[in-house]
């Protein structure tokens, strides 16, 4: 017996006739010419379109954050109080529409004005080694992400897959006051921030019949004073997984991201500060791209 | 699973390779483009066709062979969007039963369809699933987090005999 999204993945298509594949792959394929320089004259000429551009996209910033009140605002509200998030996504430059949004006590609202498929990224500047992605799907309207209060950038990607584009980001303040947004930023300085390495951290899922016993599982030199709660906002959309603090001594020495969707509960990530002397540090970690 | 460098080995071991892994990144590729077969193919050819040209050695082939058939497929999904507006062609799929789990794959992001293939389908542990994508291993696991759940949603979890 298997669960049935299980089962139906294994209906997926193979490979047709790998023989032939390897013929094609072997003779018949061009490769890709490297890329030539243009001439001088094209590179210079791309410059000053560039430029013009960058002091396009300079307008935009003043404007948003106040040099032309009332100009940028959504087709329903105001640009410097909104209640949803939105952003226009022109190919791969965005477009923020209200630049100072409310968020709920599920999280920040978003409707994206972009093709299905489409993904946004979005940097809190209060956690910079971790992304929110806005993934509209085909069926999406408007997404509820929990990108924390405080200032962030956003930035449209259509590719998604290891993009070195330069990224065209576009700043936003997410005002948290009425939120109800439990902080889970570490009492400790940034340079003194690890992630953790923990048990069963190579595979989905550990055996814990809750979160407190996930947590055990992972890191067992926790001391029984210090509290487990959950932070973030209060109400997350994503009921399947939370993101929990660890407080010692009225300080937050960790956080953690937790599957809660079914039990067995796992940890899924999990980062603190060194001098807590909690798990293993991660070295083969320096960030946590949540790209969806 | 790392085989040496691809320029110094002979030919045949390089279709070996092929024989061995290209089914597992064609299924990721297939997962990654929504379901465009003929993606899949192209970006598989594309991908073993330059480790057959590449001047330079190709210490780990296998990742190599993934990060680029990957890029491979981004770069054509997005040259369709642009010309088209479209994601994907319309799924080119042999048996209409298998319609339901390709729409669904298309409600999952990229990243996470591939991830659920590689390590369900391909059968590779995270880190592995992890190194192909070019991720860590701990974005690998939300992403497996996240698409099970969303599948599980989307076309069910009650247990069923296997097929």
């Amino acid at each position: 017996m298997t669960e049935r999204w299980r089962a139906e993945l294994t209906g997926l298509p193979r490979l047709d006739d790998p023989e032939r594949a390897w013929q094609r792959a072997s003779t018949g394929i061009p490769t890709e010419p490297a890329p030539q320089l243009p001439p001088t004259r094209q590179r210079i000429g791309a410059a000053v379109v560039a430029l013009a551009l960058f002091a396009g996209a300079g307008v935009f910033v003043y404007s948003a954050f106040g040099g032309n009140e009332g100009s940028v605002g959504g087709p329903e509200e105001d640009a410097s109080d909104a209640s949803v998030l939105r952003i226009r996504c022109d190919g791969e430059r965005a477009e923020v529409q209200t630049p100072f949004v409310r968020a709920h006590p599920d999280g920040v609202h978003v409707v994206l004005d972009a093709p299905a498929g489409t993904t946004v990224i979005a940097r809190s500047a209060r956690f910079p080694y971790r992304e929110w992605g806005l993934w509209r799907g085909d069926s999406e309207q408007e997404l509820v992400r929990t990108l924390p209060p405080g200032d962030a950038f956003v930035w449209c990607d259509r590719g998604s897959y290891r993009s070195t584009e330069s990224r065209h980001e576009v700043p936003v303040v997410v005002d948290g006051s009425s939120a109800g947004f439990v902080p889970f930023d570490l009492d400790c300085r940034p340079e003194d921030e690890r992630w953790l390495e923990f048990p069963g951290s190579q595979e989905p899922m550990d055996d814990a019949p809750s979160v407190a016993m996930a947590v055990e599982v992972a890191f067992p030199d926790l001391s029984p004073l210090d509290v487990i709660e959950a932070a973030g906002y209060p109400e997350p959309p994503e009921k399947t997984s939370g993101t929990f603090r660890v407080v010692r001594g009225g300080r937050v020495v960790m956080w953690m991201l937790i599957d809660t969707f079914v039990s067995p509960y796992s940890v899924l990530v999990a980062r603190a500060c060194h001098d807590a002397g909690i798990g293993t540090p991660d070295r083969d970690q320096d960030s946590f791209v949540m790209t969806p | 699973m790392e085989r040496g460098d691809a320029r110094s080995r002979p030919a045949h071991d390089l279709e070996r390779l092929f024989h061995e892994e290209a089914p597992g990144i064609w299924r990721a590729l297939f997962a990654y483009t929504g379901g465009s077969r003929e993606i899949a193919d192209d970006a598989l050819a594309e991908a073993f066709a330059r480790a057959i040209a590449n001047g330079t050695p190709i210490r780990r082939p296998v990742p190599w062979l993934y990060a680029v058939s990957f890029r491979i497929a981004a770069a054509e999904l997005r040259r369709r969007r642009r010309t088209t507006g479209e994601v994907v062609d319309a799924p080119t799929v042999d048996a209409p039963e298998v319609a339901p789990v390709i729409d669904a794959l298309r409600q999952l992001s990229p990243n996470q369809r591939a991830a659920i293939v590689l390590f369900y389908e391909v059968d590779l542990p995270v880190a592995e699933v992890a190194r192909r994508l070019g991720i860590s291993s701990a974005t690998a696991r939300v992403h497996l987090h996240r698409g099970r759940n969303r599948l599980r949603e989307l076309l069910g979890s009650e247990e069923v005999d296997e097929p």
